[in-house]
């Protein structure tokens, strides 16, 4: 028992990788940043597509069901390793010159929009027909019907869904690191193969949790602050 | 009575020593078995097929030379059972789902308090495997300002992370990954053993660029056992003499037709 | 009474059919209302009355006929639908106002939006139509905090922000508790006497009754007797009619 707290929580090791895994952990933190905001804005233009009416746009939602489920149902380790070590060899200059934490976020952003888009799409179902009748009732287009009365209402509701989304993003920055880009997961595995000591991927997952924990509550209070309101306008 | 003694003292004069002429069974996981642990591929050191955990048709340097140890063990090569071991849980401390592996690793101090090694059985140095593109260094100095690839838990990401100190490195979890890299251009260099870089040149000749140089390190591969095993005297006096009788030298020039000597030395 | 002085009516509906799947919900009207005229729809709920003021703002494509709104042909050649729901207003049962905003960006939305009024008239619009029904205290609200009665005022004048010529009321009052219908009603009678054309689908026939320039009594899908309040409350014609009327002063609504 003894011999198991030195090999993964051994204090002193704890000290000692923390500046490697620190600055492993910031790469995981830049990769899930710029992730996460390219995905919000994607996702929600792909839902919009999936939901255009009329026969004109039946190769465009088609498209965009073939998209959510290839990418749903790839493994992302896949994606990732197709992006980072196949599309630089199509011979593209920017592919090539791309950085591998580039193309590690393009493999995260394709992967986490499929989910994300049908978060949205559940979100903008959920909102109830009438809402829609009345709007275009008032003279308003499609697009505008959408984007006042729709979407302020499906996103809103989605929020939770969205937020746990993303905490599986965040962690599963980690599996970049498998293929040349040294973030928290990498660095601790190093740590772990030099000094025969696993604390190092103690030290990622306490910084992994000190940026979730925070996410997960807030997520929480605003499913708890809307169940309220919910149940105060049934009165 | 008095004639019994005489009878039972011939009776164990003969016992013993036909006792000890024959030979115990080898201390392997499976008695009469042999579990041996690989990581293909390496070109030249082991290829074979993978089906789940289990390595089918294995050929090459090391595979020999697991057949010829088993031999000298009792074990007859049909009794082997090959597994797959990622390179990086071979020296995770605890039980071993293997008797002995062999995965070209190197023996090292910190390596050996964790695991036990046989006596070495290859002497290699690390090399150079540059991308198509890439300016061939001349000396560590060059070497250490190119973006440089490793594999994870090898010596050769040791060297460049810990004595080369190369402040632009990427670590790959598989050697295939690692030569994919280098090949795409991700890095323009590929630190790793020499008989296993030049041998995935000789391969593939167009993928790369050249082996442009080797770094002295003196390395000695070694089977790697659990420690403490029961088996290591007896794998190590199996290869000591193997190499005594020229045996191995013959598997190596069977399959590394290189010749490690024409390779510059980076200083 | 229906027809404005050259003859025209202001809006009229013309052998109108509209089927759902297999269901004819609406078999060859004919209606025609007068401009200020106010037009009530009377009759059991699946009669079609819902269905016919949805196809007079384009909610649904008539399957047959013709419906001309202040000269303008909702059912030939092409049609501007955000153009034509500009002019023609509609409140529904169920209010339908848009719980993420205040009642103030409620009314303001068609204005700014549709309309193309700037941020600040708009506005004006908007607090001018709500002081006149008393609800200006509640701009900053939202209308999950209004009783029913005042969520529908309000979708009454969010209706009205866009300056209609026709008014279409479905039901408007059937969802609300009892004591807060009148003072929707209430405003249905200022808009009546004000001179807006409105249709209204209303099971309340004493209001009808007073309010009405004609009636209509749907029954499955067709009209099947129209006249002035008095002949069809007091004197229907049709067997129908007498039954339907029977059986609401039975149950005591009228």
């Amino acid at each position: 028992m003894h011999a198991v707290l030195h090999a993964f929580a051994s204090p002193s090791a704890f000290r000692q990788a923390i500046p490697d895994v620190w600055s492993g952990f910031l790469i995981n933190v830049h990769m899930m940043v710029i992730a996460e905001a390219l995905v919000l804005v994607l996702a929600l233009l792909i839902a919009v597509v999936r939901g255009l009416p009329g026969r004109g746009a039946k190769p465009l939602r088609g498209l965009a069901i073939l998209y959510t489920d290839f990418f749903r149902g790839t493994p992302l380790t896949i994606v990732a390793y197709v992006c980072i070590l196949g599309l630089p060899g199509l011979g593209y200059g920017i592919l090539k010159n791309a950085s591998s934490e580039a193309l590690g976020i393009v493999a995260l952003t394709v992967v986490y929009t499929a989910y994300v888009t049908e978060v949205y799409r559940a979100g903008i179902e959920s909102v109830h027909g009438s809402q829609r009748m009345a709007a275009r009732s008032l003279g308003l287009s499609y697009g505008q019907a959408l984007r006042y009365v729709v979407l302020p209402q499906a996103i809103r509701r989605v929020i939770p869904p969205l937020l746990n989304d993303f905490i599986g993003l965040q962690k599963d920055t980690a599996i970049i690191g498998a293929i040349g880009v040294t973030e928290a997961a990498a660095q601790a595995n190093n740590f772990a193969n030099s000094y025969f000591n696993f604390t190092g991927f103690l030290v990622g997952a306490v910084f992994f949790i000190y940026l979730t924990i925070p996410l997960a509550r807030f997520t929480d209070h605003l499913i708890r602050e809307r169940e309220l309101r919910e149940r105060a306008a049934m009165v | 009575m008095k004639r019994l003694l005489p009878l039972v003292a011939v009776a164990m004069l003969v016992a013993i020593p036909s006792a000890a002429a024959r030979p115990a069974a080898p201390p392997t996981m499976n008695p009469g078995s042999l579990t041996v642990g690989l990581n293909p591929p390496a070109v030249g050191f082991q290829v074979g097929t993978l089906r789940g955990n289990t390595v089918t048709n294995p050929t090459g340097f090391e595979i020999d030379l697991a057949k010829d140890i088993a031999a000298k063990l009792g074990i007859p090569a049909s009794k082997i059972k090959w597994i797959n071991v990622p390179f990086d849980t071979l020296f995770r401390p605890g039980a071993k789902p293997f008797d002995f592996a062999f995965e070209e690793a190197t023996i090292t101090a910190a390596r050996s308090r964790v695991v036990d090694f046989s006596a070495p059985y290859f002497d290699a140095n690390q090399g150079v495997l540059l991308n198509k593109d890439a300016t061939a260094p001349h000396s560590l100095a060059e070497l250490k300002g190119m973006t440089i690839c490793a594999q994870t838990a090898t010596t050769g990401l040791d060297y460049v992370q810990h004595k080369l100190k190369a402040p632009h490195i990427q670590t790959y979890n598989t050697t295939s990954a690692a030569f994919s890299a280098v090949q795409v251009g991700r890095c323009n260099a590929f630190v790793m053993d020499v008989p296993i870089v030049a041998s995935q040149k000789k391969t593939k000749p167009s993928a790369y660029g050249a082996v442009a140089g080797q770094i002295v390190t003196n390395e000695k591969y070694g089977a790697v056992l659990g420690k403490g095993s029961k088996l290591t005297p007896a794998v190590s006096a199996a290869i000591k003499a193997l190499t005594a009788n020229g045996t191995i030298a013959k598997l190596q020039k069977k399959w590394f037709a290189i010749d490690v000597s024409k390779i510059p030395v980076l200083k | 009474m229906s027809a404005d002085a050259n003859g025209h009516a202001f809006v009229s509906l013309e052998g109108v059919t509209k089927r759902f799947g297999d269901l004819e919900v609406l078999r060859k009207v004919d209606l025609e209302v007068g401009e200020h005229n106010v037009v009530c729809l009377i009759g059991a709920s699946g009669s079609g009355k819902s269905t016919l003021l949805r196809c007079i703002n384009l909610l649904e494509r008539v399957d047959e006929g013709e419906i001309v709104v202040d000269g303008q042909s909702l059912t030939t050649g092409k049609v501007d639908v955000n153009a034509v729901r500009r002019k023609v207003g509609i409140v529904f049962q169920a209010y339908n106002l848009f719980p993420h905003m205040t009642v103030l960006q409620n009314v303001m939305l068609g204005p700014r939006k549709v309309r193309g009024l700037g941020r600040g008239r708009s506005e004006a619009v908007a607090r001018e139509l709500l002081g006149r029904i008393g609800l200006e205290s509640k701009a900053d609200e939202y209308p999950d905090r209004l009783s029913g009665g005042q969520q529908q005022r309000v979708a009454i004048v969010r209706a009205l922000a866009m300056d209609p010529e026709l008014m279409l009321l479905d039901e408007i009052t059937s969802a609300l508790d009892p004591q807060l219908v009148s003072e929707v009603l209430q405003l249905v009678r200022e808009l009546s006497e004000v001179g807006m054309t409105m249709i209204i689908a209303t099971h309340e026939m004493s209001f009808a009754r007073e309010v009405a320039d004609k009636v209509c009594f749907l029954d499955n899908g067709v009209i099947c007797e129209q006249g002035p309040p008095e002949e069809i409350f007091s004197n229907p014609q049709e067997p129908r009619t007498r039954e339907f009327l029977a059986r609401i002063i039975e149950a005591g609504r009228l």
